[in-house]
């Protein structure tokens, strides 16, 4: 594999930017741009240490930096790794990794570090997908939960399951293989009994990605209402921005804008939407329908009416169009009528202007995300590639469940080796000899 | 140089695997000479008299079907026999016999004596050297022998040594000396060798037991013959028993535990997980308040009676003690004691699936040597290295046969691709097929191979085809025979306990109910053939099964493109840059045959699968260019 380089900490300037190579040739390539104040060659530095010296680009010294050096097999990667540790500054950053370019490093792709990592056995193909979010994460919540992942909760569980149905594997198999000892028969209300606890375990989970995804993806929350209602207001006042183009004239906004944001604990992809109205104006008509449109797929979507005016049938039937569960009702300029009395149930009154009701709103908005509903934080899958395994290995389960009493035990035995063979999709591990291992250390078999 | 004797094919040791090797070998037209240190231990069983169980079975029907010897004299000379798991599902059943074990071994000498093409001969090797295109075998008695291939089934003689108590002397088994030389030439050859360790049960006289108190273990009412070639098998000749240890036996041994040379360290080989000495037993399974005994008869013409599930290595004083503990066995006297028995073995990736050393072209290796364990193991490779020492005399393609058609070729392919740690039985467990390779279908999966490469008879041949045809013609008949709902037809269906049916049924598809068998199929329909139980039950098993075993076969046919992906021979791993260094030195020290075997190596990944395919492709386009 090409050796490759990247800058590993954020863009932006910070105290330190370290840039990182990794491959078969890391310390010959970084040999090239850098020279250690005690003449030290990086490749006879032992694993896990670091040197001090001056990185080069194009011939003339332009940081002075620290060099880690990590040997294959104990590194990230798994590969030959050097970390240069240099000032905190793009430009800096930038000119190094140039210079590692222009000595025969290839730019790393996304992920790339850890990808390879996965294929070279230092890590599970889900703590690969935490280390990724943890990466991406950009709020405490979703961090905690990419870092636990990392640490092996998520792995842990799933280990636990696949425990549940090696359990019985290995008890049908000793059964069938030492038939001649006197080996306890496992029944099958024991054997249905247990698959319940797996499958009430990968439910469970399966559940924890409303939680999961929102976290990971944020909650797209569709802003609708009738034009002039304060929509874009609304979303500039959220995403502190003057992003949407704010004006007396109704339907000014054409075109969805989305922006990423946190309240409270949620993290929000917020979407301003062109405003609803019955038109025969054929552009605004494109508006409005796509309006409906995203707000059909969002997570959750605001619906906002205006305080300085009555609610008109037309926004009585678009609030009646959608799941109430999925729904908040927004009373906007409630500062030009504070008065105002609502027909509807439970309605937020705020202020885009003055910021008036903000407070509730961001209440609501937490309560939305039921953190609670997962027993654990630290159990939680946040892909849908997780969330796919687990469906898929329910639906296995279910069907032996359904078979259970009319099948001999050696179909039985045969069967259970699928919803295994799903979930080890998980972390990819070789059940053949988990279970003859099983056998021996559980049982007392002999001649 | 002087030669006493010039073979094709020489064999060493004439044990389960020395046995099948030397048949194959003669019978396939080489030249062969077959090696015993006693020529009256010729196919001896050492430990439990008997051949069989739970998989083991499945490969003693495999060596019938590819025209080897052990089914079809275990039929000659069984005392019991029964179907093990006979509720638990045709693919789970197997068939494990008790034999008269002197009886065995008369007959199988005498076969290999009878055997045209074979000689045998009572003798130590102790050197083996290659000369030119030629291997030289040398005995105790400095005699020299020129042979072109040789099979190495030395069992645990290779270095054996005998524990018990604190008393260890070398020995092979049963007062038969061991073999302290051959070794040193398989080292010359640079291949490592390691100890491995098993062990027995004590002997005790019959009339020393009190059967009374025993259980008693009657074979089945119709016993079920291993070698499809049997025709009148006969009737059991006699009963086991079963005994249990309890509280008291657990005493003894607790309390003399610092005696076995396992516990005091004095052993450094490695044992069985699967065959743990009854000391062993008790100390890892303590809670286990008794542990069972099968109490076997060893013959019919002797009053030795083997305890299954009894072996120890403790010292015989202590062995008597801790026996006479259990219920029965109050005044038992012992015969033979119990021991542990280490040998030399080597490292089965030392060798192609051919059973060929990959370090000495012309040597085969089969059974304990290569790190398994159990007379049928043992007899399974001695039997493909027998085909393959021919095959190499006669320069012809050696056989090879894979985890999707056999037991036996998930053995090999277990040894040589994944090496042992302990040694290795063979249990349905480690097959991912074990739905189609059933102890029913064996001559189906395999005759065919055994007439092609030469060892099935045309009698044999003209029987299997047969018993195919019938199997084929009723699973084609039942297809548009339909089953009529009315009142007689379900008042039978009734007292056979199964719902009865609402409108007419395709009896094939009223066969696939797991509660119908042919007993009520022959009720409902007059025109059921009259064919032998054991075709019908495989129309019933192949009917119900159809599903599973196509799905299984769909996974065969998927696994069929890596193993069609042929690895050339001296292929250099070291030089894909791409492939990580551990999946290079791992590919390079077993150096598999194709893809599929590569697979199989422990710590490959399926991305280093991936890299192999790009590399494979990318030689064979410069190839062509």
């Amino acid at each position: 594999m090409k050796t490759i380089a990247a800058i590993s900490t954020p863009y932006g300037i910070g105290g330190l930017s370290v840039v990182r190579v990794s491959g078969e040739d890391a310390f010959k390539i970084s040999q090239r741009v850098f020279e250690s104040h005690d003449g030290t060659l990086l490749e006879d530095m032992p694993g896990h240490t670091c040197k001090l010296g001056i990185v080069y680009y194009q011939n003339r010294p332009i940081d002075e930096v620290i060099a880690s050096v990590f040997k294959s097999p104990r590194s990230y990667t798994g590969e030959n790794i050097v970390q240069l540790s240099c000032h905190g500054s793009m430009f800096i950053a930038k000119s190094v990794l140039r210079s590692l370019l222009d000595a025969g490093a290839h730019m790393a792709g996304p992920g790339e570090f850890t990808k390879r990592a996965f294929l070279n056995g230092k890590m599970s193909l889900d703590k690969a997908e935490s280390v990724m979010g943890l990466i991406s994460s950009n709020y405490e919540k979703s961090r905690n939960i990419s870092f636990s992942a990392y640490c092996g909760s998520l792995d842990g569980k799933i280990n636990e399951i696949r425990q549940i149905l090696i359990d019985i594997l290995s008890n049908l198999n000793a059964e069938i293989d030492y038939s001649d000892e006197d080996i306890p028969e496992m029944s099958n209300e024991e054997i249905v009994s247990k698959m319940h606890y797996a499958k009430s375990e990968i439910k469970k989970l399966i559940d924890s990605y409303s939680v999961g995804y929102v976290v990971k993806n944020g909650l797209r929350t569709a802003i609708i209402g009738a034009p002039n209602v304060g929509k874009s207001t609304l979303m500039n006042f959220l995403s502190k921005r003057e992003k949407s183009i704010v004006t007396d004239i109704a339907g000014t906004t054409r075109d969805a804008i989305e922006e990423s944001i946190i309240i409270g604990d949620v993290p929000l992809v917020l979407i301003d939407t062109a405003g609803i109205r019955e038109t025969e104006d054929k552009i605004e008509k494109i508006g409005t329908e796509k309006s409906m449109e995203i707000a059909k797929a969002a997570d959750l979507i605001l619906i906002l009416l205006d305080a300085s005016r009555e609610t008109t049938n037309e926004e009585i039937k678009l609030i009646n169009l959608f799941d109430k569960k999925k729904v908040i009702i927004i009373v906007n300029k409630i500062d030009m009528n504070s008065s105002y009395k609502c027909d509807f149930d439970n309605p937020v009154l705020i202020s885009a202007k003055t910021g008036q009701g903000m407070g509730d709103l961001a209440k609501r908005i937490s309560n939305f995300v039921d953190f609670g509903s997962c027993e654990d934080e630290n159990l939680i899958i946040t892909t849908e590639r997780q969330r796919d395994v687990l469906v898929k290995s329910l639906k296995s389960l279910k069907d032996i469940e359904n078979k259970i009493g009319a099948i001999p035990r050696d179909i039985l035995a045969e069967i259970i080796k699928k919803p295994l063979e799903i979930l080890s999709e998980f972390s990819g591990e070789n059940i053949e000899k988990e279970i003859v291992d099983q056998i021996f250390s559980k049982f007392c078999v002999g001649k | 140089m002087k030669y006493f004797m010039e073979y094709d094919v020489a064999v060493v040791g004439a044990g389960h695997a020395g046995i099948e090797a030397s048949l194959a070998s003669a019978r396939l037209g080489a030249k062969t000479v077959v090696f015993s240190i006693n020529l009256d231990s010729i196919g001896n069983c050492p430990c439990s008299p008997s051949i069989g169980g739970t998989a083991k079975g499945t490969l003693v029907r495999e060596i019938d079907s590819l025209g080897g010897e052990m089914a079809k004299t275990t039929d000659e000379c069984f005392l019991h026999s029964k179907i093990l798991n006979a509720s638990k599902g045709p693919a789970a059943q197997s068939i494990r016999a008790q034999v008269d074990k002197n009886k065995y071994k008369i007959l199988m000498k005498h076969k290999l004596e009878t055997q045209q093409n074979l000689h045998i001969h009572q003798c130590e090797i102790v050197e083996m050297q290659k000369f030119e295109n030629f291997w030289i075998l040398k005995t105790n008695l400095g005699t020299k022998y020129k042979c072109k291939a040789i099979v190495l089934a030395t069992g645990t003689f290779l270095g054996g040594k005998i524990h018990i108590g604190d008393v260890s002397y070398s020995s092979g088994p049963d007062g038969v000396f061991a073999s302290n030389f051959l070794t040193n030439s398989i080292h010359n050859l640079n291949i490592p060798t390691k100890r491995f360790k098993t062990g027995t049960s004590a002997r005790i006289l019959k009339s020393s037991i009190n059967f009374d108190l025993l259980e008693v273990q009657p074979g089945d009412e119709k016993v079920t013959p291993f070698s499809y070639d049997t025709e009148n098998i006969g009737k059991n000749k006699l009963v086991c028993h079963i005994a249990w240890t309890n509280q008291e036996t657990k005493k003894v041994i607790r309390e003399n535990i610092d005696k076995s040379p396992m516990y005091s360290h004095k052993i450094h080989a490695t044992g069985p997980r699967y065959c743990p000495s009854i000391e062993d037993k008790i100390m890892r399974f303590s809670e286990k308040e008794r542990h069972q005994i099968f109490v076997e008869p060893c013959g019919i013409d002797t009053d030795e009676i083997y305890l299954y599930g009894m072996s120890s290595c403790l010292p015989e004083e202590i062995q008597i003690k801790f026996l006479r503990t259990i219920k029965g066995f109050e005044n038992c006297v012992i015969t033979r004691p119990g021991y542990a028995i280490e040998y030399d073995i080597i490292d089965p990736t030392s060798i192609f699936p051919t059973l060929e050393l990959k370090k000495a072209e012309g040597i085969f290796t089969a059974g304990q040597l290569n790190g398994s364990s159990g007379y049928e193991e043992a007899a399974a490779q001695g039997l493909i290295a027998g085909i393959n020492a021919a095959m190499h005399v006669l320069r012809k393609d050696k056989l090879i046969l894979n985890r999707s058609n056999s037991y036996i070729g998930t053995l090999i392919d277990d040894l040589t691709t994944k090496g042992v740690n302990d040694p290795y039985r063979m249990l349905t467990a480690r097959s991912e097929y074990r739905l189609y390779l059933r102890v029913d279908n064996a001559d189906e999966r395999l005759t065919p191979i055994g007439r092609k490469i030469g060892l099935v008879s045309d009698k044999y041949w003209d029987k299997f085809q047969n018993r195919i045809n019938q199997k084929e013609k009723e699973k084609e008949r039942i297809k548009s025979v339909f089953i009529k709902a009315n009142e007689n037809n379900n008042r039978i269906i009734e007292k056979f306990g199964i719902p009865k049916i609402s409108e007419s049924v395709r009896l094939e598809y009223f066969l696939r109910r797991p509660e119908v068998n042919y007993n009520l199929i022959k009720l409902l329909d007059k025109e059921v053939p009259d064919l032998p139980e054991n075709i019908l039950k495989r129309v019933e098993i192949e009917v119900k099964y159809a599903g599973y075993i196509k799905l299984q076969k769909q996974q065969i046919e998927k696994l069929a493109k890596f193993e069609n992906c042929l690895i050339p021979k001296n292929f250099n791993y070291l030089n894909i840059r791409n492939l990580r260094l551990e999946a290079r030195e791992k590919l390079s020290k077993i150096n598999p045959i194709n893809l599929l075997q590569a697979k199989q190596i422990p710590g490959i990944t399926p991305a280093d699968i991936s890299t192999l395919i790009i590399w494979i492709e990318k030689m064979k386009r410069r190839g062509k260019n």
